[in-house]
């Protein structure tokens, strides 16, 4: 909340716009480390690390932040183990923010996954 | 109205700032996904502000206040830093940027940094658009022989020749040591009497001690160096006189410097 100053209006954007973005981004992630893509293996990795940085959550920042490391050094060994952790740890992302607008008053997450 | 560039890979980061800023009364926020695309949008049109991510793909920040401050420098940036691009920020600060707001505190910062930067920025347009109507102008200085002078007059004659767009940055440094060579030479070899042969010799500090010794005794004492600078629209000139004797050498020097538009910065004396 300090991030948005405080304002529900703005986090639920935020958060509506979290959903939108890691739907869109942990697939293509996971279709580089299948290609060995290093370049979109770096590039979706800080993308999602950026992603959840608006939200002080450490695990899933620290999970994406080691993919991106494996991109720019070039070795995906251990990538889909990685890449487990990183959707484990923004899927426990998605269910706190839920919750927590859930137990805010006047407020609902908009953005919840889409296809 | 203002234009403002928010550059960010992050989609949030750039909904996060471009909404805090239109919020703005008379601000408008248009985007970027990194340097690059920066720059295509910057060519089209410029924008009022620049307020830019630092890791970014393609071209990173650092890049992209480079890029601007060589080819927009009056377009101001503000840098926008996360934990782990302290040392980026300091670079790109050292660059040119105007000012960073930690992602963290966008909410409270943003706007009060970006009201602050846009201001600077519309006095120091204001205060170029005087300069641009400056034809020419005069300055005249009356030193004493102390050496430690020499430098701080050179730097304003030097923040002078910028004001007036007539040298490039190579050109500035040729003029600073042409001026220092004619400053000391006025001083030391003009107005105390020193000689170019002691001044070589491998004593330095008892050279140095000398000019101490001298600048304060009669009739050296007494003695002036007058600078008199003339910045016109196409030459700069520094006429340096100094009170020694003048028949034993010239006891006046003076240097035209012409505008890097006619591209010959030529330093002559007479």
């Amino acid at each position: 909340m300090d991030r948005v100053g405080g304002r529900v209006d703005l986090l639920k954007q935020m958060v509506g716009l979290f959903f939108k973005e890691t739907d869109k981004l942990l697939p293509a992630l996971h279709t580089a480390i299948a290609q060995q893509d290093m370049v979109k293996v770096q590039r979706n990795a800080h993308s999602i690390k950026g992603s959840a940085s608006c939200f002080a959550a450490p695990p899933a920042v620290s999970a994406a932040v080691r993919l991106e490391f494996m991109g720019r050094d070039g070795d995906l060994t251990g990538a889909e183990d990685a890449y487990s952790l990183l959707e484990l740890e923004i899927e426990r992302l998605r269910q706190a923010l839920t919750t927590y607008l859930q137990d805010t008053p006047h407020s609902s997450v908009s953005g919840k996954k889409q296809d | 109205m203002a234009t403002i560039l928010v550059v960010d890979d992050v989609a949030l980061d750039r909904h996060l700032a471009g909404t805090l800023l239109e919020e703005h009364s008379g601000w408008s926020a248009v985007y970027a996904d990194d340097g690059r695309e920066a720059l295509s949008l910057i060519k089209l049109k410029v924008p009022d502000l620049v307020l830019t991510d630092l890791q970014m793909p393609e071209m990173n920040g650092l890049e992209l206040v480079e890029a601007i401050r060589r080819d927009y420098a009056h377009v101001p940036v503000i840098l926008m830093t996360a934990h782990g691009s302290e040392d980026i920020a300091v670079a790109a600060l050292k660059l040119g940027a105007a000012s960073y707001v930690p992602k963290r505190d966008l909410a409270r910062d943003l706007v009060p940094t970006t009201e602050k930067v846009l201001g600077m920025a519309r006095v120091s347009w204001n205060q170029q658009q005087v300069l641009d109507c400056l034809v020419e102008t005069e300055l005249r200085f009356v030193l004493s022989n102390d050496p430690h002078h020499v430098q701080p007059l050179i730097s304003h004659l030097q923040d002078h020749m910028t004001m007036m767009s007539l040298v490039d940055k190579g050109g500035l440094i040729r003029v600073g040591t042409a001026l220092h060579e004619s400053l000391i030479n006025a001083m030391e070899h003009g107005n105390l009497e020193l000689s170019s042969e002691l001044r070589e010799s491998e004593d330095i500090e008892a050279y140095r001690g000398l000019v101490e010794t001298r600048r304060h005794l009669p009739p050296y004492q007494a003695r002036r160096v007058l600078v008199t600078a003339r910045f016109s629209r196409n030459e700069a000139v520094f006429v340096v006189q100094d009170d020694g004797v003048a028949s034993t050498r010239p006891n006046c020097q003076t240097q035209r410097i012409r505008p890097i538009w006619e591209n010959r910065a030529a330093a002559a004396s007479s």
